[in-house]
């Protein structure tokens, strides 16, 4: 029973973090993971006087990983809400909104975020239903995982290829009839994927160190300068005029209901492709479900993207046990923390089985508390004087870049933000930018 | 200008000003007993390997045990597989991790991994051997000396000026051309039997073998 108990305190607690990492841009999961690593041991230390009620040291590590887990999932729920309610542009003047912000300009950010945590406790769901086919067709006896493997740099350059081709934005600089403007916006997001590829080349070379001794990952000023900072900058210098948002809840018809089930099923299934796949982003996976999907509204795109979101969080964790991969930073931290047992057979393994508790139980949590605060946001945003919002967010990225990567991380955030303004400038899709990952690891394949 | 053309510029521009910043931010040569100071970041390390072994979905664990004077060791977990041999001297750049309390370095790239001197470069008298056991214990060692007493499967290898001698176990099908008195070169893994307490070296892998040497 204690054991139960403990498992429950994690959670809750991961989840409680897991929302203050999603609220606050910039502080990503897989920084909180490296440093609840760097303390695990005193985490084991504090709960000492619980092995005199038979709790082992293993299981008090098995506790700290899922307590990870359940920031995760919980992150990838809330994250959703920054993303909806800081750096909406001026629609009018900007070439490439997100879905997010379209419906917050609206009136309907509230909306935005239930339809979020839609996808991703639908994503969840969706998971845990694949969950033993996963096993066998990923794993022995099918082996899809080793047949990817070997053809692993194929399967990424057509992923890059598809993602190319299927830019839609025209450029019209050149002129505006015929082929040329579409042929012009493909050409303008294999340049962004390329120079993200240079960039993402140049950066893994970098050795950057914290000031105050936190772990230094390169990717977390990379992916804040080509994704965080630029929107919040466009936002910034656009003023938009954010009207008072609707609280109301959220009514499908049937139309509707069916449209959200083909989206989580689509950005399930590529939420799991992501967590295969190395260098594979859910911005990648959300252009690989929508393609998948076809046309679809903003709406269904909020929902894709989310259950891409939280399919590969949850995924990876399965992942860790299938394949014995650690594809996301908090699974590198639990592969450290807890002996990963290979599922190889009909039985789960111990460890996953856990996990799983965590993830089911984190994930029912964060969907009830991600529509609570979503709509204490949407009541209190129009208090908030936006412009400051979006400044002291600025700023606060800046912080924690210094603070973990020190002032190279920051000279790292300023380049990664000057190749993240072409997309928004140019309107094409902002996920060429994921040329850092990408470019890197085929030339790691080649 | 427009800002649209602007950035163009600017983002080229600043991967200019990176790559010229990536040349003078390497990461350092640490030496192994240094590594939780440098704990998450990216270091090189340099040492002798003294065992390897695949994992599933090939992944390789690389142990290599520092060059002089030390018996310290680190595991190198690479996402891939180099071929490597026991006593090559390799250098490695990697991540600083802890995993289960011990520190290990993570390579994410195989060409991350140089060997700098493969074990079969580096010959040396079977006095050096014995005087620092401590360095080669676990590699593949090149070492001369004198075939002296010869059995079935072993030989005594007695050092030039008859001080120091060690036995050496070989498989038949590892090379091996000498008669009792020769001048030879040994190419063998060098172990400790903690069952009866001595040293010995090992001939078994198909790169090993003992070959005459004139004089």
């Amino acid at each position: 029973m204690l054991d139960f108990l403990l498992i429950v305190v994690f959670c809750v607690l991961g989840v409680l973090l897991g929302i203050i990492t999603g609220l606050l841009p910039g502080l990503h999961v897989n920084n909180v993971a490296l440093i609840m690593l760097s303390i695990s041991s005193t985490i084991v230390a504090f709960c000492s006087p619980l092995f005199a009620f038979g709790i082992s040291e293993q299981f008090i590590l098995i506790l700290i990983a899922g307590f990870m887990i359940s920031v995760s999932i919980s992150h990838s729920f809330h994250d959703t809400i920054p993303t909806t309610f800081i750096g909406a542009p001026d629609e009018e003047t900007a070439l490439s909104v997100l879905p997010a912000h379209s419906l917050l300009l609206k009136g309907d950010g509230y909306k935005a975020v239930a339809l979020a945590a839609l996808g991703s406790y639908g994503a969840i769901l969706v998971c845990l239903a694949l969950l033993f086919p996963l096993r066998f067709i990923i794993g022995p006896p099918l082996s899809l995982y080793t047949i990817i493997q070997e053809g692993m740099i194929w399967v990424l350059l057509a992923i890059v290829i598809l993602m190319i081709l299927t830019e839609k934005t025209r450029i019209t600089e050149l002129g505006n009839s015929g082929m040329l403007p579409s042929l012009l916006g493909m050409l303008f997001a294999g340049f962004v994927f390329v120079l993200s590829g240079i960039f993402g080349i140049l950066i893994f070379d970098f050795h950057l160190t914290s000031p105050i001794g936190l772990p230094a990952p390169v990717l977390f000023p990379a992916l804040a300068g080509l994704f965080g900072v630029p929107t919040l900058l466009n936002s910034l210098f656009t003023e938009p005029a954010i009207p008072e948002q609707k609280i109301e809840p959220l009514i499908q018809n049937r139309i509707e209901k069916k449209s959200s089930l083909i989206s989580i099923l689509t950005g399930s299934i590529a939420g799991i492709f992501v967590s295969l796949i190395p260098g594979l982003t859910t911005a990648t996976g959300t252009v690989l479900a929508m393609n998948a999907r076809q046309k679809s509204s903003q709406e269904q795109t909020i929902v894709t993207l989310s259950a891409v979101n939280t399919a590969a969080t949850f995924s990876v964790t399965v992942m860790l046990f299938i394949i014995l991969r650690a594809r996301s930073g908090v699974t590198l931290a639990v592969r450290d923390l807890i002996a990963i047992e290979p599922w190889d057979s009909f039985a789960m393994p111990v460890g996953l089985m856990y996990l799983l508790m965590f993830l089911i139980l984190s994930g029912v949590l964060s969907y009830f508390l991600t529509l609570y605060m979503g709509r204490l946001f949407a009541k209190k945003f129009h208090v908030i004087p936006y412009q400051k919002l979006v400044v002291f967010t600025l700023i606060f990225i800046c912080s924690l870049v210094v603070l973990f990567a020190g002032v190279l991380g920051l000279i790292v955030l300023l380049a990664a933000t000057s190749i993240g303004f072409l997309p928004i400038t140019w309107g094409v899709r902002r996920s060429h930018c994921m040329g850092v990952l990408l470019i890197p690891i085929i030339l790691y394949f080649l | 200008m427009k800002f649209k053309y602007l950035i163009i510029l600017i983002a080229i521009g600043s991967l200019v000003a990176l790559y010229f910043l990536s040349l003078i931010s390497q990461p350092v040569l640490v030496p192994l007993s240094l590594l939780q100071t440098y704990n998450g970041q990216q270091v090189i390390v340099q040492g002798v390997v003294t065992d390897y072994r695949t994992i599933t979905y090939g992944s390789q664990l690389i142990t290599i045990r520092e060059t002089q004077n030390s018996t310290k060791s680190v595991v190198l977990y690479i996402e891939g597989e180099i071929p490597i041999e026991y006593g090559d001297t390799i250098q490695a750049t990697g991540e600083v991790q802890q995993y289960k309390n011990q520190w290990e370095i993570v390579v994410n790239n195989p060409q991350l991994i140089v060997i700098l001197q493969k074990w079969h470069d580096l010959s040396f008298p079977l006095w050096q051997l014995a005087l620092h056991p401590e360095n080669y214990l676990d590699t593949t060692v090149n070492i001369t000396g004198i075939a002296t007493q010869l059995f079935d499967s072993s030989f005594t290898l007695t050092s030039m000026d008859g001080k120091y001698s060690i036995e050496v176990a070989y498989q038949s099908s590892c090379p091996h051309q000498f008669l009792k008195g020769d001048t030879v070169a040994v190419g063998a893994r060098f172990i400790y039997d903690a069952t009866t307490c001595r040293f010995f070296l090992k001939a078994t892998e198909a790169t090993h073998g003992i070959w005459k040497r004139g004089g």
